[in-house]
């Protein structure tokens, strides 16, 4: 992992964390620090009698993490800082043996490593993996028959719910709602149960509250619809199905049966958001350089732990990904290497609807467009952003900071600029102008 | 979207009641709409049916083509922007967080070499110069032409829109910022005063108080008698702050008819009298208030909850609007002389608030030592005193500084009585001379054990002292005083404080 603020900076799991670690970035608080090839070590004084011991693995494409502190945050800030430090000031590590404590530490990761490896590299008996593959075979097909059972029930509710008519909905509704959601939840059916609650939030909500909510139980009945007659849907759009459901996939269903690809990628935006309380979602997405072919990484954190895998944004990779199979653009990192070049792919407006109405056309359901504009101007009008873009103008959604950053990035001339389109809004993320960079803060 | 509008008075009263239309539409979405009408047996079903098909056609559709008009675009810089990484790196911190002195002394330092910000910090340097209005003047220059244009979308920072710097004259006046119209009124004045005031007097009605009164004082430059007339008229403005600044300006022209008028008025009150061997002279203030003296801008009644009396105001009033020189003209005396005086009248207050207000305003430097030397503290406590200390020469201020350190009491804490005052009469973008620094840090540090300030207040004084210090003897000062400030969010502030003044080079 290559060493400096940016990066280090972005594996914090908030912005307190972050601010905390700058201000433990002074050698006067750590008394020992110390490196080699693979590894960073410190004592940094704290509160206590015994200064606190952290160290920080490096030889893995992510860095591993442990401290003394008794700090729930995942990396701490004693960790943050020291890779601060390292980044900053690797002139005061004294490079050399580790002590015993890192060199311990160190020694049980890499036994841990090999541990793993041995198990998925051992050869399991012919009828072993028979009859495991049947069992989740059989498995697979009692939770289609559960979904199943869900889309009737679901389609049911619909129709009474239209029967009785929209007008009628307030408040003593929501338990209704909230039991139908329980009841996905109870069919395994998390990701329809989420959809549900979210068209009940918009409820009575702005003037064009009843349009917006057909749109939403209209999508709904498609899902069920399209349930009802599985047998004759491609494997794609059942994997569609699935997904929207909310039902995960193994990373060896992805491997069997979804596409790979090899390309140049680079790292377009990076949107982080907060869903349901303290869950963390990262979307980073990515443009392929030969292919055209755009894909999207998805990560939760939850709780005070950082992400797993760091990701900076206007980065680029050479790498294979592979794409879920189930027409969302989803993907997985299988191999990673340095060297490549952030490209701006140039697209017109209307070739980038068009893609996005391909891509609809495979999964209806899709919540988040990625959207590059080659040449597009942020403007202020009534005090609200909009994007003027070919011949369209596209209301932006961002927060105030953001919003003057990207004006001064611009200064009314245009800019390259990537987004998520959710149907109404554009959300930017990153953008290149004639003298420099934007990003997106991070929530 | 008419075709939602067709289906949504049946979603609204409920399919129950309501058959759901079939939209009117060709092409192929009618026929989809069709199939999924036809499609469902039931009426909810139907309508679920071509919701699915809108919502989803819809969203693939895209947004209508709109025109998306919007203003010009800024224009291209003049200056080039600081590239240097550690002062990059550090510009978040200062715009934030550093001390007010600190900001002075860089922005300063970035105008003099002709730099602007780089377009990333604009945001919050506009933020900050939104908030300090004690800043807006020092970071102006810094804004470059993104800045100024950005400026110019939001209106809380709409101070900052001005114009460039190269644009023409008549521009630059009609529609630049007032830190700018300040600039070319003042230079206009030093080449031709007479067309500068005749600017000045075309735009005044159409500015507000605190326009009219920065404009007023660049009048400064190029004084003449020829403007007394406006000054004159000026004198009666609505505004407080205008009629202070046209009645400093007046107080330079002794030879006009205002000071000519306002020393008649003096002189009637003060009179010789034959004492002995020597002659006195002896002060009466008026006994009444002559309704002419109103032209002249003097107020009759006296504001409640003053200490001074009718008399005394009226006394206090006339006595403001002579230059000191006056004094010294027409009594013979020299202003130690006048001050020993003074104290001897029934009429010393009312003098003294007088002479220390003018003395503000027309910064007399042997009257400002005069005071300072021979007024006790009770008549000229710490705070004017440190006013006046402010208006001499840096060389001359420190040299009072240390006299006053020496002077010290044995148990008194210098922290306390000296740091205040130096910090209050420092000019932004100045520096303390490298010997004062030297002998300060020796008194700090020699009377360490004395400090009775608490850690708080004494924490924020030497962070401000550090701003002002001679660089040489910076680092000294933070060795002394850094350990008592370990395990403190204040190191962190300090380091800071130190890296910048070192990126800075001063």
């Amino acid at each position: 992992m290559t060493l400096n603020n940016e990066a280090v900076l972005a594996l914090a799991p908030d912005a307190a964390s972050a601010s905390a670690a700058r201000a433990l970035v002074s050698p006067g608080k750590w008394p020992l620090l110390g490196r080699n090839d693979g590894a960073v070590w410190g004592e940094c004084k704290g509160s206590g009698a015994k200064p606190y011991q952290t160290q920080v693995d490096l030889r893995a494409s992510a860095p591993a993490f442990r401290c003394s502190c008794p700090s729930r945050k995942f990396p701490c800030k004693h960790a943050l800082a020291l890779l601060l430090l390292c980044a900053q000031q690797a002139t005061l590590f004294t490079i050399g043996e580790p002590p015993a404590w890192v060199a311990e530490w160190l020694l049980s990761r890499d036994a841990k490593e090999e541990k793993q490896a041995a198990k998925a590299a051992a050869p399991r008996s012919e009828e072993a993996s028979a009859g495991s593959a049947e069992k989740s075979r059989q498995r697979a097909g009692q939770r289609w028959e559960k979904l199943e059972n869900a889309a009737r029930e679901l389609s049911i509710w619909l129709h009474d719910r239209l029967d009785q008519g929209l007008g009628m909905l307030g408040p003593a509704q929501m338990g209704d709602w909230q039991a139908q959601a329980a009841r996905l939840v109870d069919a395994q059916a998390p990701g329809l149960a989420a959809r549900l609650l979210e068209a009940a939030d918009g409820i009575r909500q702005g003037e064009d509250w009843p349009e917006r909510l057909l749109q939403r139980l209209g999508g709904l009945y498609l899902w069920c619809l399209a349930m009802a007659r599985r047998g004759e849907l491609s494997e794609e759009t059942q994997g569609a199905l699935r997904s929207v459901a909310g039902w995960p996939f193994e990373k060896a269903e992805i491997l069997a049966t979804g596409e790979q690809l090899r390309d140049s990628w680079s790292v377009v935006g990076i949107a982080q958001e907060e869903v349901d309380g303290k869950l963390l979602e990262r979307r980073v997405w990515l443009q392929g350089a030969q292919s055209g072919q755009r894909a999207l990484l998805l990560d939760h954190a939850y709780g005070g732990r950082g992400f797993a895998e760091p990701w900076l944004g206007q980065t680029a990779f050479a790498g294979t990904l592979a794409f879920f199979p189930d027409a969302s653009g989803r993907a997985l990192v299988l191999s990673q290497e340095g060297g490549a070049q952030m490209q701006w792919p140039s697209t017109t407006p209307e070739q980038e609807w068009d893609a996005q109405a391909q891509a609809l056309a495979r999964s209806p359901w899709l919540r988040w467009q990625p959207l590059i504009a080659a040449a597009a101007t942020p403007f202020l009008r009534d005090g609200r952003a909009y994007l003027a873009w070919g011949d369209y103008c596209l209301p932006l959604l961002l927060g105030e900071r953001d919003q003057w950053t990207l004006l001064a990035c611009s200064g009314g001339h245009a800019l390259k600029l990537m987004g998520e389109w959710d149907g109404h809004a554009l959300h930017p993320l990153s953008a290149e102008g004639a003298d420099g960079r934007w990003q997106r803060s991070l929530a | 979207m008419s075709l939602w509008a067709e289906l949504i008075p049946a979603a609204m009263v409920g399919t129950a009641r309501q058959m759901p239309p079939l939209p009117g539409t060709a092409g192929e979405i009618g026929e989809t709409l069709q199939a999924a009408h036809a499609a469902a047996p039931a009426a909810a079903g139907k309508l679920l049916g071509m919701a699915a098909v809108l919502a989803t056609c819809g969203r693939a559709a895209g947004p209508q083509p709109a025109p998306g008009e919007y203003g010009a675009a800024a224009d291209s810089e003049s200056l080039p922007a600081i590239a240097e990484p550690a002062l990059l790196a550090l510009l978040p911190w200062l715009l934030q967080e550093a001390p007010l002195r600190l900001q002075q002394l860089v922005f300063i330092d970035f105008a003099g070499q002709g730099r602007r910000l780089p377009y990333a910090m604009l945001p919050a340097a506009l933020e900050l110069a939104r908030a300090n209005v004690a800043l807006r003047e020092f970071i102006q220059p810094l804004l470059g032409a993104r800045g100024r244009w950005l400026a110019g979308q939001n209106p809380a920072w709409r101070f900052a829109a001005g114009v460039g710097e190269s644009a023409p004259e008549a521009v630059l006046w009609s529609e630049g910022s007032t830190a700018q119209r300040c600039a070319l009124l003042r230079a206009e004045r030093q080449r031709d005063p007479a067309a500068g005031r005749e600017r000045l007097v075309a735009t005044l009605a159409e500015l507000h108080a605190r326009e009219r009164g920065e404009l007023l004082a660049e009048l400064i430059h190029g004084l003449q008698l020829a403007d007394e007339p406006l000054l004159l008229d000026l004198l009666r403005d609505r505004a407080r702050e205008v009629r202070d600044i046209a009645r400093t300006l007046l107080l330079r022209l002794p030879d006009g008819e205002f000071a000519a008028r306002a020393g008649e008025r003096m002189a009637v009150c003060l009179h010789q009298e034959r004492r002995l061997l020597r002659k006195v002279w002896l002060l009466e203030a008026p006994e009444a208030f002559v309704p002419a003296w109103a032209n002249d801008g003097l107020v009759a009644d006296r504001p409640k909850n003053d200490s001074l009396g009718e008399r005394a105001w009226w006394l206090y009033q006339l006595a403001r609007q002579l230059a000191p020189g006056w004094w010294c003209a027409h009594t013979g005396l020299s202003p130690e002389a006048l001050l020993h005086w003074a104290q001897g009248t029934d009429w010393v207050e009312a003098l003294l608030r007088a002479w220390r207000e003018t003395l503000l305003l027309t910064a007399d430097a042997p009257w400002v030592e005069a005071m300072l030397a021979v007024l006790p503290a009770k008549l000229l406590p710490p705070a004017a005193a440190a006013e006046l200390l402010a208006l001499l020469p840096c060389d001359k201020r420190e040299k009072y500084w240390l006299a006053s350190l020496r002077e010290l009491p044995e148990t008194a804490d210098p922290l306390l009585l000296v740091l205040p005052k130096i910090l209050v009469a420092h000019e932004p973008g100045a520096m303390l001379s490298a010997g004062f620094s030297a002998d300060l840090l020796a008194h700090l540090v020699a009377h360490a054990e004395r400090q009775t300030t608490q850690a708080y207040q004494q924490r924020l004084w030497l962070l401000d002292l550090s701003c002002i210090i001679h660089p040489t003897v910076l680092p000294q000062l933070l060795d002394v005083f850094g350990p008592s400030l370990a395990g403190t969010p204040w190191l962190h502030a300090f380091e800071q404080l130190l890296r910048t003044r070192q990126a800075l080079g001063r």
